[in-house]
């Protein structure tokens, strides 16, 4: 298991490794980039440890041109703070298993997960409160066009005696047309009385009030779902308090949705 | 611009009949005031001239300067020279107002606006609107006042510098000062551009600020009355009754149909943490 203990950017080449394995072990307040690339189908489990009171923030970026299964998990340790967020917006097929162990008191992770697919890209996420006065925010935006199919399930549990945890999640998926199409399975697993806890889940086409008031300023049909679009998935930015690394993002998801709506 | 013609319009909303032979003419430079009671074609007049798809023209024709407006698209309608601020601004998150502003100016241009150009003219406009500067870097009217995305109406405006400014109710919302700094950059665009402009208001007060050459009295779909400024008035005097002494028959009140394009939009509420 690799130690980090300053920012990290790993690049997984799927042409050298069709079914790779990487650990690493989070200590202090440190970054770690994770990039797809390759013309090759993966499969790449990654197990991340966080360790007591480190603050991280995990990046993962999917370029690869082939399918990818990414299997990963976390185990997130007392007073540990940890923003997960992934970048899936390559026009390729994804079976992502995410687990997020929250293992110590006082651990607190965000998730934010931007999808864009006009193929299938299915995302199963478990998040389990092992320890009391843990929390969970998990945030889903995906967008399903050209025929694509987008898929959430999400499932938070908090066993008994976990007492003062928060768990969150929040699922929305957009279809540009008639052909896309989209589900999301909100689960929740409460078995405490002293918790808080909330789903939320919407699934519907763009505004189209939103696509008129821009188009009423002069803005094609096209751009005005291109910036709609942008927008929709550019929370994934906020949540990256390094410069260099939101640029990259922001970059990232405009090139991207630009690509898909030309 | 030189005119915008509305001959014998007829529209209908989800096979309802709103619009029943509406025929306006507006020349470049002209100031006009639509009024009338609530429910009876203003706001579907304007929507329909912008190209809404829930209008649909039954009968009737729109020419700007002899061009047909009704087989132009939205955006082409726009870079046509025609503008509407709406009574309910669009809320867009994720799109940041400044964002949005360049893409509208840059959708009207053969080349980008330069960054510094543009940063300029919406720091003027902003500041002509007497708005804070945050409000250019907030997701579109995103958390805005009423007066606000009022008011960030009039900044597009001033942006897209169009020929003829149809504004919808463009006061509600507005405190009396704000009235006045919205009635002045109206007033401005039409003296520096020679702006055209069709105004729905209810109140005489911004009416009196713009001063309207010409007034239209708007009733169940057919314009009813036309005249000057003394019809302004005349109806913040009397109100609408005295046109039912003129035969003029008014529209049952009705609960109000609500046109939606269909949306997807929930804002999260009530969460621990906002998303935006």
């Amino acid at each position: 298991m690799e130690t980090v203990k300053r920012p990290t950017t790993v690049i997984i080449n799927s042409d050298e490794n069709g079914d790779a394995r990487v650990q690493y072990r989070i200590e202090g307040k440190t970054s770690l980039v994770v990039r797809i690339e390759g013309k090759q189908p993966l499969q790449l489990q990654l197990d991340v440890e966080v360790g007591p009171r480190a603050v991280f923030t995990f990046l993962l970026i999917n370029h690869n041109e082939a399918e990818v299964t990414l299997l990963d998990s976390y185990h997130l340790l007392d007073d540990s703070d940890s923003v997960i967020a992934y970048c899936q917006l390559n026009d390729q097929p994804l079976h992502c298993q995410s687990s997020y162990q929250l293992d110590g008191q006082g651990a607190q992770l965000r998730v934010q997960n931007a999808a864009l697919t006009a193929k299938q890209k299915y995302f199963s996420q478990n998040t389990a409160h092992n320890q009391p006065h843990t929390s969970a925010d998990i945030f889903n935006y995906g967008i399903a066009m050209n025929g694509g199919y987008c898929d959430f399930d999400v499932r938070n549990r908090i066993d008994k005696g976990c007492r003062g945890c928060e768990t969150h999640q929040t699922s929305r998926i957009l279809t540009f047309d008639a052909q896309s199409k989209g589900r999301i399975m909100p689960v929740l697993y409460i078995d405490d009385n002293d918790v808080k806890a909330s789903h939320a889940a919407t699934m519907g086409q763009p505004d189209a009030e939103q696509v008129f008031y821009m188009q009423t300023r002069g803005l094609s049909r096209q751009d005005a779902m291109k910036l709609i679009t942008i927008g929709y998935l550019m929370p994934i930015s906020k949540v990256i308090d390094d410069a260099d690394l939101n640029n990259l993002l922001k970059q990232e998801i405009e090139t991207k949705v630009s690509q898909c709506l030309m | 611009m030189k005119c915008l013609e509305i001959k014998n319009l007829h529209v209908s909303v989800e096979d309802k009949e709103i619009l029943k032979g509406v025929s306006l003419t507006v020349n470049a430079g002209e100031t006009h005031a639509l009024m009338g009671p609530n429910g009876n074609g203003k706001s579907t007049l304007l929507m329909t001239v912008m190209g809404h798809p829930s209008y649909k023209v039954t009968s009737g024709s729109i020419e700007l300067d002899g061009q047909d407006v009704l087989a132009m698209s939205v955006d082409e309608r726009s870079k046509a020279g025609l503008f509407l601020g709406m009574q309910y601004p669009q809320t867009i998150d994720g799109v940041t107002n400044s964002d949005f502003l360049k893409a509208a100016v840059n959708a009207h241009r053969e080349e980008p606006i330069s960054l510094f150009t543009f940063i300029r003219q919406m720091d003027k406009a902003f500041s002509d609107l007497g708005m804070k500067d945050d409000l250019a870097h907030r997701y579109m009217n995103e958390g805005f006042s009423g007066g606000e995305k009022k008011r960030n109406e009039i900044v597009q405006m001033k942006l897209l510098k169009p020929q003829l400014a149809m504004l919808d109710e463009i006061d509600s919302g507005l405190d009396i000062d704000a009235l006045k700094i919205v009635a002045d950059n109206i007033n401005e665009m039409h003296d520096a551009n020679n702006m055209a402009a069709v105004i729905v208001s209810h109140y005489e007060r911004f009416l009196e600020y713009v001063k309207p050459q010409f007034v239209h009295i708007l009733v169940d779909g057919r314009i009813v009355a036309d005249g000057g400024y003394e019809l302004v008035e005349k109806i913040d005097a009397e109100g609408y009754e005295w046109l039912k002494a003129q035969n003029v028959q008014f529209k049952k009140e009705e609960a109000p149909v609500r046109v939606s394009l269909g949306s997807c939009a929930v804002n999260q509420k009530g969460r621990k943490n906002g998303n935006g």
